[in-house]
């Protein structure tokens, strides 16, 4: 984030005034991330279109409410993204079969084209290294878990594995992914 | 033979990482909600598997949405901020007076007329964002639910069952100073159809509505809700069971009071 531009919360409180412009520069700020994140959940860009949208309408909407204390602003953005498209993933799933075919569309390090180095952030560079670590069984059930939004019984029903397999990938997964993270800090 | 509380921490700390994953449900879930109010190292435990959580999202390949994404989002928040009412009629006060020199008839219909169209704009805009209100009131109850665990600054109140749930019992969450309070609640009977339980927040012998809520299967409820006045302005919490559309003050039978 360049100095001279104006806080998270400085753009949340003019925004709670009703200033569009206040929006549109956090739209600016967090609209790839986030529009990013409902893309890597959906593989459709008309629905990740819709689900930033939404988004960003509820957090214009709830402005109001928004405390500093509870989390990030993009933290917030993603879990109302997450919700929404997890959502439509359930939508979906009523009418055709189960997707479990999430494959990482990453390599550790890796900065794809098109991305600059800026939004390369240390950050992400991290989580995906740490990922990248993970034994694939665990990585792929905790990717199933977040970016799929399946529960552990779903995800060891599609998978034809005993949910208690499933239960440990997930636990220790997350256990390895956490002593990663925290290495990397 | 019960189960001692070392026995029972290492079984929720198993269940965490899937808990902040969202991918428990049922009984798993009920346990580790159950189990957070009482247990600072569980809630500790909590706070940094949430963190690990939410870093996921970095993983995610940076993509650009398309520009015109952003002209539609932004002219629909325009469309909202001159629907909302204030912006209305300071709209309407300014033609009305441009047309004032053509006479007061042509002044009222003109006003009808634009009055007419801009509430068909709110009514609209209404029903659009009714969905996404929803998922949003969702989500910030899950996101307060959450709080609640982690954070660790409130007060613990019992809950009693009362003549018409004798077996009924929970507790409310309270964070000082806040108007937001969690209630869970356990062996409540169920509901007939039509019916739901409402909160009273009481205070000076008056009632507030606290909201509506329902219980699972097993008689379980977790519900967040708002009064009007921070907490402690209150004297007691009451549940009775009312018409599902809710009532202005309590005419079904008492099942669940607590002392504030």
């Amino acid at each position: 984030m360049e100095r001279d531009q104006p806080q998270d919360e400085v753009l949340i409180a003019r925004i709670a005034q009703g200033e569009v412009e206040a929006l549109a520069s956090l739209y600016d700020r967090y609209g790839r991330l986030v529009y990013s994140l409902a893309m890597t959940m959906l593989r459709d860009r008309a629905a990740a279109e819709e689900v930033t949208q939404d988004a960003f309408l509820s957090l214009w909407r709830a402005a109001a409410s928004y405390r500093a204390e509870r989390g990030r602003v993009a933290t917030w953005l993603w879990a109302i993204a997450r919700h929404r498209a997890i959502d439509e993933l359930r939508r979906l799933k009523n009418s055709q079969a189960l997707s479990l075919d999430f494959s990482p569309d990453f390599q550790p390090g890796e900065v794809n084209p098109g991305e600059s180095l800026e939004d390369a952030s240390l950050m992400r560079l991290h989580v995906r290294r740490a990922l990248a670590q993970l034994h694939e069984p665990q990585r792929r059930a905790i990717q199933l878990a977040y970016f799929r939004g399946l529960t552990q019984r779903e995800i060891a029903e599609g998978l034809g594995e005993p949910l208690g397999t499933i239960k440990t990938r997930i636990r220790l997964g997350l256990h390895r992914l956490k002593q990663l993270l925290q290495r990397e800090e | 033979m019960p189960k001692s509380k070392a026995t029972r921490c290492s079984e929720i700390h198993k269940l965490i990482p899937a808990f902040v994953l969202g991918s428990l449900e049922g009984e798993e879930q009920a346990l580790v909600l159950r189990h957070l109010p009482d247990c600072p190292p569980s809630r500790r435990l909590l706070e940094e598997f949430r963190q690990v959580a939410e870093a996921l999202p970095y993983a995610a390949t940076l993509q650009t949405p398309a520009l015109a994404l952003k002209r539609r989002l932004l002219a629909r928040l325009e469309r909202e901020r001159l629907a909302q009412p204030a912006h209305l009629w300071m709209w309407l006060a300014s033609w009305g007076r441009r047309l004032a020199p053509l006479g007061p008839a042509a002044l009222l219909l003109l006003l009808g007329l634009l009055g007419g169209w801009a509430l068909s704009i709110q009514g609209e805009l209404a029903r659009q964002s009714g969905m996404v209100d929803q998922l949003f009131d969702q989500l910030r109850d899950q996101q307060l639910a959450m709080a609640f665990f982690t954070t660790g600054e409130y007060s613990r109140i019992p809950l009693q069952g009362q003549a018409d749930a004798a077996e009924a019992w929970g507790f409310l969450m309270v964070e000082p100073d806040e108007s937001v309070a969690m209630l869970l609640a356990y062996k409540l009977p169920a509901l007939g159809e039509g019916q739901a339980y409402q909160l009273w927040l009481i205070r000076n012998g008056e009632r507030d509505s606290g909201g509506l809520f329902s219980v699972d299967a097993s008689g379980r409820a977790y519900f967040l809700f708002r009064a009007g006045e921070p907490l402690g302005a209150y004297q007691a919490v009451g549940v009775t069971v009312e018409p599902e559309e809710g009532s202005p003050g309590p005419t079904g039978p008492r099942v669940l009071a607590a002392s504030l």
